[in-house]
């Protein structure tokens, strides 16, 4: 919504000689908060993109086997980028990084983006979770 | 070990991780980053770790992607696609096939809002196979038409595929969004010319609906004529540079929104529906971009564009043969891997190598946009068939691929056009630009 209305303003201030400064830094940050949090909420409703055509003939508790596998891999992949990201901003924070035009601090946004890393992390924990319990009850 | 076999090492591994039913895009990133360790540093994959998805989400090219998609669900809640439906309905119905005809109409007159095929199916087909139903058409020719049509999305503008291959590839958003707009109505009618031969030869397949006279006709435009102003204007500002394509895509939204406002309907559970379904969809193609921001650079690593390249260069074949086994292999792999994927996965590969022949990047784009459309509606996975088999869940899926065989032999005729006359494709980007 938020890229929507900057960037319909910027169409009518452009056309009438007064165009908005740093467009393309304010819509860019605006996509780091509806991606960062578009990411968790289609792990959360299971949108991510899979493959189930060979999973889906097996065995029922080969199935639950490897949707533990596959938890356990999303967790850690997503679990290292969300350290890679902690040291990144964390050494930043002392460093003035801000955008180009509008000395916009990314900062802020590193740590909104490490925010949505964290819940997309303990999204797969809890998938994890629920695949172990489903292994153990079988 | 050569980077070579490194990197066909890495695709196998790649291939297993997503029959293993692990997401594509964490597959991408695990076998991207290892690749990266392996032939550059650790240090090197730590530090795109710690970059890459940061700096893919904060990108100004990319967020025409999220606006686009908006548009479409705004356009999706507010009921726009009965409406387009009935308009076609009206004006074609009382031909024989002629609701299988205006349903093929009513996709191309949605896929000018969505940028999904997947969208443009499912929705038309909410729409159009209760009132085939009614009307006893043939089951296998009213969920053929649904599927086969809605594969029309993507190519008509605006598209989430040519917007990704755009952004991959450094092509003009613009200009592949007009060269995917003739060949996208001339999809749209071989399809209803496939149907209309279809009840010529067997007219139970299509009965026919009920007539209306001009006026009622003409009075059908009124449901939605702001709906399609807005598209031309949408589209037209793009493709004439007033906007960019991402202002497109704001005008597009901001548009959808007050126009449905103004009708009354549009609220805010409709609107948060909405958003809802686009921050969804965006998290879904944000995920494998990640992933592909990793790969990418792997595959060049590699240097298996280039092996692939100097191979087929060597090859006593025309150029316009390896086009057709690049087409082909497309075709096989979107039975499998879902169509952003297998863009991002494949362009890095096949890209420089069709350049490297002599060909145009937006006459590759849309062949490439239509070998995926085919291969949407291509047993055994077809992503079309399956989402169609959710919308109408007492028809077998059997059914609906023996409904998609005579829209498969028009797919056919429709790129071989394509291929042999580059002119549908080129001809309104080399007059626009």
């Amino acid at each position: 919504m938020g890229a929507m209305v900057i960037g319909v303003t910027n169409i009518i201030t452009r056309y009438a000689g007064r165009p908005v400064t740093g467009v393309y830094e304010i819509s860019g940050l605006i996509l780091v908060i509806a991606g960062g949090f578009g990411l968790v909420y289609a792990a959360l409703t299971k949108s991510h993109i899979t493959v189930p055509i060979v999973v889906s003939h097996l065995p029922q508790r080969l199935q639950t086997i490897l949707k533990c596998f596959t938890s356990f891999i999303s967790l850690s992949i997503w679990a290292i980028i969300t350290w890679a990201t902690f040291d990144l901003t964390c050494e930043r924070l002392f460093v003035r990084e801000e955008s180009e035009i509008l000395n916009i601090p990314y900062v802020p946004f590193r740590f909104i983006w490490l925010f949505a890393l964290i819940l997309f992390c303990l999204v797969y924990l809890l998938d994890l979770i629920k695949a172990l319990r489903q292994l153990v009850r079988k | 070990m050569s980077p070579i076999i490194v990197g066909i090492i890495g695709f196998a591994i790649f291939f297993i991780l997503i029959a293993l039913e692990v997401p594509i895009g964490i597959s991408m990133i695990l076998v991207g980053c290892g690749g990266i360790w392996y032939l550059v540093s650790d240090t090197a994959a730590a530090i795109k770790l710690a970059i890459v998805p940061f700096s893919t989400l904060n990108t100004y090219d990319l967020v025409v992607l999220p606006l686009f998609i908006f548009m479409a669900h705004v356009c999706f809640v507010s009921g726009l696609s009965k409406d387009l439906y009935n308009v076609a309905a009206k004006w074609l119905g009382h031909q024989r096939g002629g609701l299988a005809m205006a349903t093929v109409a009513g996709c191309a007159g949605f896929a000018a809002v969505s940028a999904s095929s997947i969208a443009t199916a499912a929705t038309l087909g909410l729409v159009s196979i209760p009132e085939m139903k009614r009307y006893k058409y043939d089951t296998a020719l009213a969920t053929g038409s649904v599927a086969a049509g809605g594969t029309i999305g993507i190519l008509i503008p605006p598209s989430g595929t040519l917007i990704i291959y755009g952004i991959i590839t450094e092509t003009s958003i613009g200009q592949l969004f007009m060269a995917g707009l003739v060949p996208g109505i001339l999809e749209a009618l071989f399809y209803m010319a496939t149907i209309y031969i279809l009840c010529l030869w067997k007219p139970h397949y299509g009965p026919r609906g009920p007539s209306y006279s001009l006026r009622e006709k003409l009075a059908s435009f009124s449901s939605c004529f702001e709906i399609i102003g807005l598209v031309i204007v949408v589209l037209g500002g793009l493709i004439i540079g007033w906007f960019t394509p991402s202002e497109a895509g704001a005008a597009g939204a901001f548009g959808a929104i007050v126009f449905s406002l103004l009708r009354k309907r549009l609220n805010w559970s409709k609107l948060k529906q909405a958003l809802t379904e686009t921050m969804k969809t965006t998290g879904m193609i944000f995920g494998i971009l990640i992933g592909a921001y990793f790969f990418m650079p792997f595959v060049a690593l590699t240097n298996i564009p280039a092996a692939l390249a100097d191979f087929t260069s060597g090859l006593p074949l025309p150029p316009l043969a390896i086009v057709g086994i690049i087409l082909v292999i497309y075709i096989f792999l979107g039975c499998f891997l879902d169509v952003m994927a297998m863009i991002l996965i494949t362009v890095p590969i096949f890209f420089p190598l069709v350049l490297g022949l002599g060909f145009d990047a937006i006459w590759f784009g849309i062949l490439l946009v239509r070998a995926m459309e085919i291969a949407l509606i291509t047993p055994p996975i077809g992503l079309n068939v399956y989402v169609i088999a959710g919308v109408a869940p007492d028809v077998p899926m059997q059914t609906i691929f023996k409904g998609i065989i005579p829209f498969l032999i028009a797919d056919f005729i429709h790129v071989m056009m394509l291929v042999f006359v580059p002119g549908i494709i080129l001809f309104l980007p080399s007059i626009m630009y």
